[in-house]
């Protein structure tokens, strides 16, 4: 005949800790990688403290390394970036609403998304050159496809009821993609971006590493070869801090774009 | 077996921070074999009162207990969520099985109990049937299967009929009197229809809001199974016409705080 409190079983569900957990554990990380390689258990070539790639990093930011290399990267994908997303979203958008675009579009995307990008890059430097045009384009093609892929689905899945609405007002074709399907669209756009944010990122390097005298793909490649593990790890910190600045970018873009979802 | 709320009290953080108190000192029973519906203006916190007692959230003051009870084993909760909650990819027969599933009742013993609570709720014949596929009033019984098939010692249900239309609702509202009647299940209903309340419960609790707190208790000593007939029309219309008189006011508050806001 006990009486039973009642408990609350969302209590696991519900939970949240503080920020300062997150940096406590990334700093613990690496006061236990830095510990590693001052107690000589491995060797500094094969993996350098943390400290010797700071200072690394530090040096090379002095002398203007990484600003060169990253000035050649960041232009090379940020138009990449832009040209892929552009062409995807007009594509996705064109194939997702019209049924002829759809009949004739969707079937040409689908059987070349699953060519691993970077096959291409040969022929691309035969037809473009080894200059800037082949690394933009490969960058571009590897963005189009998850954008245009995801526009595409995104557009599909408008709300029939809305553009019932937008119809029944006599609305043009214009304004009904403008005001109702796109931003019924944004979010699963947006998610598209992000994808494609990664494989741009993945191409850059891969690009660089095949055929360029600057970029941080070229720099890593170069350091590697000479087996200067803190330098090339500090191109890695680079591209890390570039991939989260992108994501932070997209994140910022889509609480301007998106701003009825929370 | 007896549901005790004793003293509680719920606060909230609001987007500012601001401590935001939605329930202040709620002191109330539910008997066994009683019914009870809690009834208010929205924001009045009964919604939260049905999680906290459900152990769904965690109160911030007072205690929620079961007591003289028959048997130790710890009591069942059965709970009819508002937007039903029924897994997308669960057939009917499959979303009904769930508590018996968590309960760890083997699969022969539950075929029984299933058809058994299928064809009180009408539901025979839909048992392979998926959610998407019923009506909104199906669906709700589905839920309601769900809950009553792991023999509850409380039932909660939270504005079950809320998101059907106002003839199914009719329907639904006979159904559960009938259904109530077999089973004579401790429960606790929230509603913000006070005919609804008025025509189900034994016991009408009125909330205000901001905070919520008890305003009023109502007794309804019309037989159950007699309050559809024409001879109790008045004295149900004179119910409803007490306690909309008594949260008008609030509910009118509530209506404009959602206006602003919006």
């Amino acid at each position: 005949m006990a009486d039973y409190k009642v408990q609350n079983k969302m209590l696991h569900w519900q939970k949240s800790y503080p920020s300062w957990v997150s940096a406590i554990a990334i700093f613990s990380l690496l006061a236990l990688w830095e510990a590693i390689c001052r107690s000589g258990l491995v060797s500094a070539l094969f993996l350098p403290a943390p400290s010797g790639i700071l200072s690394s990093l530090l040096t090379m930011t002095m002398n203007g390394e990484i600003g060169r290399s990253l000035a050649a990267s960041m232009a090379r994908i940020a138009t990449g970036f832009v040209l892929g997303s552009f062409i995807g979203l007009i594509v996705g958008m064109i194939t997702g609403t019209s049924a002829l675009a759809d009949r004739i579009g969707t079937p040409i995307v689908q059987a070349l998304y699953p060519i691993p990008k970077i096959a291409l890059l040969p022929l691309f430097i035969l037809w473009l050159g080894i200059g800037e045009l082949s690394k933009i384009t490969i960058i571009a093609l590897g963005v189009f496809f998850p954008v245009a892929m995801n526009t595409y689905s995104g557009v599909k899945n408008v709300d029939p009821l809305l553009i019932k609405v937008a119809v029944s007002f006599n609305a043009s074709w214009w304004l009904t993609m403008k005001s109702v399907v796109l931003p019924s669209a944004l979010p699963v756009i947006f998610a598209g971006l992000r994808l494609a944010a990664g494989t741009s990122l993945l191409l850059l390097v891969a690009a660089e590493m095949i055929a360029a005298q600057e970029g941080i793909g070229a720099l890593i490649l170069h350091y590697g070869d000479l087996m200067i593990t803190d330098k090339l790890m500090a191109g890695v910190i680079v591209l890390s801090v570039l991939g989260l600045l992108f994501h932070l970018f997209l994140q910022w873009l889509e609480k301007k774009a998106v701003p009825w979802k929370d | 077996m007896k549901l005790v709320i004793e003293g509680v009290s719920k606060n909230f953080a609001n987007a500012h921070g601001q401590k935001l108190t939605v329930l202040e000192d709620i002191n109330l029973t539910v008997a066994e074999e009683e019914f009870v519906a809690l009834v208010g203006p929205s924001g009045c916190g009964k919604s939260t009162l049905l999680n906290l007692t459900a152990g769904l959230l965690e109160p911030s003051g007072g205690s929620i207990y079961f007591t003289e009870m028959e048997t130790s084993h710890v009591p069942a909760v059965g709970i009819v969520f508002q937007e039903t909650g029924l897994f997308p990819w669960r057939s009917v027969y499959d979303n009904i099985a769930f508590g018996l599933e968590a309960a760890g009742i083997p699969t022969n013993e539950q075929k029984e109990r299933i058809s058994h609570y299928i064809e009180m709720v009408g539901l025979s014949g839909f048992e392979k049937a998926f959610p998407h596929q019923l009506s909104g009033g199906m669906r709700q019984r589905v839920g309601i299967a769900r809950a009553l098939v792991i023999n509850p010692d409380l039932l909660l249900m939270d504005e079950p009929f809320s998101a059907l239309d106002a003839q199914t609702r009719t329907i639904m509202q006979e159904e559960l009197v009938a259904l109530w009647e077999k089973t004579r299940l401790s429960t606790l209903y929230v509603t913000h229809n006070i005919q609804e309340a008025v025509l189900l419960a034994d016991r009408v609790v009125l909330l205000s809001r901001r905070p919520g707190r008890i305003s009023k208790i109502l007794t309804i000593d019309i037989p159950r199974p007699e309050r559809e007939n024409a001879e109790h029309a008045q004295a149900i219309d004179e119910y409803v016409r007490i306690i909309w008189e008594h949260i008008s006011q609030d509910a009118r508050a509530a209506l404009l705080e959602v206006e602003t806001n919006g």
